[in-house]
């Protein structure tokens, strides 16, 4: 039997790819920026908070309003406190890739150091992740869950490489200091967003199998 | 279970009503101090499965129960069984209130006289006792020789629990016991509920799936004459094992 909930909940379920998606999107264009020095992409995906907050908002607004009318339990009940984190974690990877864009509308228009290409490297992993985050929702598969443990580490290992390559740079030479600050930053963005795409993981298992599990 | 007292268990219960199998291979352990709740749709026969425990379905005809329901280890069906005694020891209370015609005094000695007692100091000690542990009191010590009739439902209710608590039981068994009571008698009884179980065992059947959650420390579901899950109530409403349990708590069928 299909119930009022269910709709309800296939609603937000939509709102959550919405958000995901819009998000995914930020990042991966304001890494894009950085490695361009692109301005321009830089100042359009900052435009898109607005769009961001709004879905963020819409999402809790039907959330409260599911639990507060329909006082929802076991499977019903760990599906909305997973969208609840989903909503969250989406929205802080795409402020973050707002935070990026912002260090890029800031930068010096100089050649890039050779950290940028670690950037693109644990861009990538995250974009990867955060996609796959996506996919499991849609899908109830969690099995690329398994190793997104070994993901995580790989984008530890690649932020701890890109902050010790700076600080060789900037003791070399004190003009590097703007560009390799800006890199560590924007590296400290992207890691935190490998660890939501973890976050979320957990929270798809959880929701699927009531099992608290850590991926990170 | 948990290293806790168990206080009634079944053993391969089965109860036929004539041609119609109610209950099924049920084996259940209620622990002591705790208060169990039983849900599951209409007709799954969680009240069916309540009353076996204090033999209340020996009244219905055409009954037939095979396995074994111990009482602190007694099988409760063997011979020997004073099934009066039994009935002290494992009380009930019933859906709709159902106070005696007599005085609110009256409907909490009966018990009591019934048992033996006659002396009148004796029972009021008893009465203002049990009236004081369900809760109910200070609403009726002025007045314990009106009608029991004139108490709204709720208070009707928690007279009906005094009676049960006058004779001392030790289970106190509750089918449904605010399906005819507004939100504000239902978080009374709750929380007498609550208060109850430091001192006897209580089982509750409910359909209220929000009820179950708030009172219970153990829930057991139940389907077509089935105990489909067992276990404790935080993870039976969070993450029942069985589909069949999530589909029922969480509205899909029922």
């Amino acid at each position: 039997m299909t119930k009022i909930l269910d709709t309800k909940i296939d609603q937000v379920k939509e709102n959550i790819i919405e958000i995901g998606v819009l998000s995914r999107n930020m990042l991966k264009d304001s890494v894009l920026a950085l490695y361009e020095m692109d301005k321009d992409r830089a100042e359009e995906v900052i435009s898109r908070r607005k769009e961001l907050t709004r879905i963020k908002k819409e999402i809790e607004t039907k959330l409260i309003r599911a639990l507060s009318l329909y006082q929802p339990m076991a499977s019903d009940l760990r599906t909305i406190l997973c969208m609840e984190q989903m909503a969250n974690s989406f929205y802080r990877i795409g402020r973050n890739g707002k935070e990026i864009s912002y260090i890029v509308s800031e930068m010096l228009d100089e050649d890039h150091l050779d950290e940028v290409e670690s950037i693109c490297s644990m861009a990538e992993e995250v974009d990867a992740m955060i996609n796959d985050v996506i996919e499991a929702f849609k899908s109830d598969d969690t099995t690329v869950f398994e190793n997104f443990h070994n993901r995580d580490d790989k984008i530890d290992k690649l932020y701890r490489t890109i902050y010790s390559k700076s600080v060789t740079h900037i003791s070399e030479d004190l003009r590097h200091a703007s560009h390799c600050l800006e890199y560590v930053l924007a590296a400290r963005f992207l890691e935190r967003c490998g660890d939501h795409a973890c976050l979320m993981g957990e929270k798809i298992i959880y929701m699927l199998s009531g099992e608290h599990t850590d991926l990170n | 279970m948990d290293g806790k007292i168990i206080e009634i268990s079944t053993e391969e219960l089965n109860l036929h009503y004539g041609d119609n199998h109610a209950l099924i291979n049920v084996d259940i352990e209620v622990l002591k101090n705790r208060v169990t709740a039983l849900i599951g749709p209409s007709g799954c026969g969680k009240s069916t499965l309540i009353r076996c425990f204090n033999r209340m379905n020996d009244l219905v005809d055409n009954c037939h129960i095979d396995g074994k329901i111990l009482f602190n280890g007694k099988n409760i069906y063997d011979p020997d069984v004073d099934y009066v005694l039994l009935r002290k020891k494992i009380g009930m209370v019933f859906q709709k209130p159902n106070p005696f015609p007599k005085s609110i005094y009256d409907n909490v000695a009966y018990g009591p006289k019934v048992h033996g007692i006659t002396n009148k100091k004796e029972l009021d000690i008893i009465v203002e006792d049990s009236l004081k542990k369900a809760a109910i009191w200070d609403e009726v010590k002025d007045r314990l020789h009106d009608s029991a009739l004139s108490l709204s439902g709720g208070q009707q209710q928690r007279l009906c629990i005094a009676r049960t608590l006058a004779v001392e039981p030790e289970v106190i068994l509750m089918d449904e016991p605010c399906s005819a009571l507004d939100p504000i008698a239902t978080s009374k009884i709750e929380k007498l509920i609550y208060e109850l179980k430091k001192q006897y065992t209580v089982i509750i059947v409910t359909h209220s799936m929000q009820q179950a959650a708030r009172v219970s420390d153990y829930t057991g579901f139940m389907y077509l004459g089935e105990l489909i899950e067992f276990g404790k109530t935080k993870q039976i409403f969070e993450a029942p094992t069985h589909e069949l349990t999530d589909n029922y708590i969480t509205g899909r069928f029922g």
